[in-house]
């Protein structure tokens, strides 16, 4: 997929990095950064202007993230009835609600780039979460600023090898959005596995009252 | 420690199956990261094999040259504006391989480089 994908960049250029980058904000397999560095590379190189890479590659991502948001949002608002119909269900939902309340703005901006492959996965949760849309659109704006800046400008500044920024920014990503998933996995599980004593401790002292 | 342990195995395991396999992850993408940076280091490999995405003109910056060293090396049309064509079209009108291609445009920026000190 990656080669294929690149293989076409010289050919179909700006147009083909504004649907690669629109693509990989659904959450479809598109080697979007490759691909905006690869640009950054060919603007370098005198092939594409970088006015137009960065712009296209801003719109497609800026455009996908609101697609996604909104059709999260209006299939979650379509099966309303369906998402609280379980009580499990219904916390779940409650729980990426509070969880939007709180932190939305904060994951929203770092998604688009510092962990850009939970990027597509938050622009859904944004979505059935109802989070506030104005919000939304402006985190997503000001974080794909930075995003495509960091990739159309590496591949610009180290146009020279593009090979070698590729594999090392593709696994440092890597690193870190399995990082930030792994951290919020071990908080939750220590917090769970600290409530369940605490409830246990209550149990037994309120056996305790009884008995007394 | 370890009560929290059997505490989390006995209660919520698929979840610490997935933060081990996610701890996992995180280590392979970290010594990838790593030992790509070593890799590219090597002064020897910063030379980039020539690839069927790039282009002509990218070829040239990559190697350090002016465009037309790289014309001239694979023979392109000499009047005609370098054109955004990837290398793998134009190894195929030219009938070579990248391998070629790449041995041809090493020893022009090698004689560009040695007679421009």
């Amino acid at each position: 997929m990656n080669d294929l994908i690149l293989g076409l960049a010289a050919d179909y250029g700006v147009p083909l990095l504004f649907i690669v980058t629109f693509l990989s904000c659904l959450a479809l397999p598109v080697p979007s950064s490759l691909l905006m560095l690869a640009s950054g590379g060919f603007a370098a190189a005198g092939d594409l202007s970088l006015m137009s890479v960065a712009t296209a590659a801003f719109c497609g991502a800026v455009l996908g993230d609101n697609v996604g948001y909104w059709i999260a949002r209006r299939l979650g608002e379509r099966m309303n009835h369906w998402l609280m119909a379980k009580p499990k269900r219904a916390k779940l939902f409650q729980r990426s609600t509070t969880f939007m309340d709180k932190w939305g703005g904060f994951a929203v901006f770092f998604s688009r780039w510092l962990v850009a492959p939970l990027g597509p996965h938050i622009n859904y949760i944004s979505g059935l979460a109802r989070y506030h849309w104005p919000r939304f659109a402006l985190w997503s704006l000001s974080g794909e600023v930075v995003w495509v800046t960091l990739y159309v400008g590496l591949g610009y500044v180290f146009a020279d090898n593009i090979a070698q920024i590729a594999s090392i920014s593709g696994n440092l990503s890597g690193f870190l959005a399995a990082g930030v998933v792994a951290i919020g996995l071990g908080v939750w599980l220590v917090r769970a596995s600290k409530a369940r004593d605490r409830r246990k401790a209550a149990n037994v002292a309120d056996e305790n009252t009884h008995e007394a | 420690m370890l009560h929290r342990i059997k505490d989390l195995w006995a209660h919520n395991h698929t979840a610490v199956v997935a933060f081990v396999l996610v701890v996992g992850l995180t280590g392979i993408f970290g010594v990838r990261a790593v030992t790509q940076y070593i890799y590219w280091s090597d002064p020897a490999k910063q030379n980039q094999d020539l690839a069927g995405w790039m282009t002509p003109r990218y070829v040239a910056r990559s190697y350090d040259v002016p465009p037309e060293v790289v014309k001239d090396a694979w023979d392109l049309d000499p009047d005609g504006p370098l054109k955004r064509a990837s290398l793998e079209k134009i190894a195929e009108e030219l009938g070579l391989t990248l391998e070629q291609m790449q041995a041809q445009v090493a020893q022009a920026a090698a004689t560009f480089h040695g007679s421009q000190p």
